[in-house]
């Protein structure tokens, strides 16, 4: 969403808070423990649906499909679960124990990149965007296509985001230096003097500029 | 976000839902669910408490307040984050950490354009504003005008560097310390670094 107009100022009441009701940090927790971040499912919700829904609702949304495509729940468990609530709000869902579960997820380890021995750029290489419309889950953000930035850091190995969960790829990221001019223009007249965006980038969304 | 032509189905018919049966039973064998309520509640209550009110920005403040006071564990801050919050007990998932410095001549900003990536184990949930279409979509085109929103502004002699967590690494802004704390304990300290400041929209001012 880099770069898009209109959605008005960042500065909100009561914006400063986590979430604005209980039910969002379980959303929060249901997509933890169903142990995928569910950005594939959130970005495949429809434009109109995606803008008009709230952050909650989005992970909320993206956590039914989820759970209904790995055969977890079924479209009609929802609706009869629904149905129930929609009769009586107040009707309480079954329960199960699983008393080491919040355990696991807090020994959940950070991310670590394995080093790239065979990386195709290094620090100070210029590099450009490559232009590209992928249909699938990636992580290239559209404001940055097609601009030449240069290599800050050789981050190492990480799997390649959206390819089908058997493709199990890895390949070298980049943190990628951009100046504002050729990302927008410049802006002096806006009273923005340039300044520096850096974008984490894999490989694959990278070509040498000619 | 995607493009996506929409037919009026129903959320659950979407592209993810139109896989390959092979690949979704490949998927479900390789995954330890075996039965419809692997979603427990209660585990989800105790994890909730635990993104609500154990993990916080009180753990950021303490690696600032660290890094302030000895120069040695700052160098080893900025060379490798994830190392060194660890030998202060922090770490956990979304905790792959890069720490970026604010000096007198660079003011750093972090964000996530598309999502909300945040570096959770120094500074719990984020804030509503960091998750805004607003906060993604402006960050990145206008940094200056977002930051006077926050009430920052700043010098226009002074870099401006924003860091959009598009893959693994989580950035952690280290403020500058103010003048007239080098009387204050590690504590005192900490309690001035806010968890907008770690983010890049505050400065961290003496009491």
């Amino acid at each position: 969403m880099g770069g898009m107009h209109g959605f008005g100022p960042v500065v909100t009441p009561g914006g400063a808070r986590s979430h604005a009701a209980p039910w969002e940090v379980r959303a929060q927790v249901l997509a933890l423990v169903s142990r995928s971040t569910l950005r594939p499912e959130i970005e495949a919700l429809p434009p109109a649906t995606y803008l008009s829904s709230s952050y909650y609702e989005r992970w909320l949304r993206a956590a039914e499909a989820a759970l209904v495509e790995r055969g977890q729940l079924t479209a009609d468990d929802l609706e009869r679960w629904r149905a129930t609530f929609a009769a009586d709000p107040d009707a309480t869902p079954p329960v199960a124990s699983d008393p080491d579960r919040a355990e696991r997820v807090r020994a959940m380890k950070p991310f670590s990149f394995e080093p790239a021995a065979n990386a195709a750029f290094g620090v100070d290489d210029r590099v450009r965007v490559r232009r590209m419309r992928p249909e699938h889950h990636h992580r290239c953000p559209r404001y940055i296509r097609g601009a030449v930035g240069t290599v800050e850091k050789v981050l190492g190995l990480d799997r390649v985001p959206g390819l089908p969960f058997s493709d199990r790829v890895s390949e070298p990221c980049y943190t990628v230096r951009f100046s504002s001019v050729d990302l927008f223009g410049d802006a002096a007249d806006r009273g923005e003097s340039p300044y520096t965006v850096l974008v984490d980038l894999w490989e694959r969304y990278l070509e040498v500029p000619v | 976000m995607t493009v996506h032509d929409g037919h009026g189905h129903s959320h659950y018919d979407t592209p993810a839902s139109r896989r390959p049966r092979s690949e979704m039973e490949r998927w479900r064998s390789k995954r330890p669910w075996s039965s419809r309520a692997s979603w427990r509640p209660t585990s989800s209550m105790r994890t909730s408490t635990t993104l609500e009110h154990r993990i916080g920005p009180h753990h950021g403040a303490r690696v600032v307040a660290e890094a302030w006071r000895d120069p040695i564990f700052k160098e080893r801050l900025l060379d490798d984050g994830t190392a060194a919050i660890a030998e202060l007990g922090i770490a956990g998932p979304e905790g792959n950490v890069r720490v970026v410095e604010n000096t007198p001549a660079v003011h750093n900003l972090v964000v996530c354009t598309l999502c909300s990536c945040y570096p959770w184990p120094l500074l719990g949930l984020p804030p509503i504003w960091y998750k805004s279409f607003a906060y993604r979509s402006r960050a990145v085109a206008e940094p200056r005008a977002v930051l006077r929103e926050f009430g920052v502004h700043l010098d226009h002699h002074i870099e401006i560097m924003v860091w959009d967590s598009s893959a693994e690494v989580r950035y952690l802004v280290l403020p500058q310390r103010p003048a007239g704390t080098e009387d204050l304990d590690d504590e005192a300290l900490a309690a001035l670094v806010t968890r907008d400041s770690m983010i890049g929209t505050a400065l961290v001012h003496a009491p």
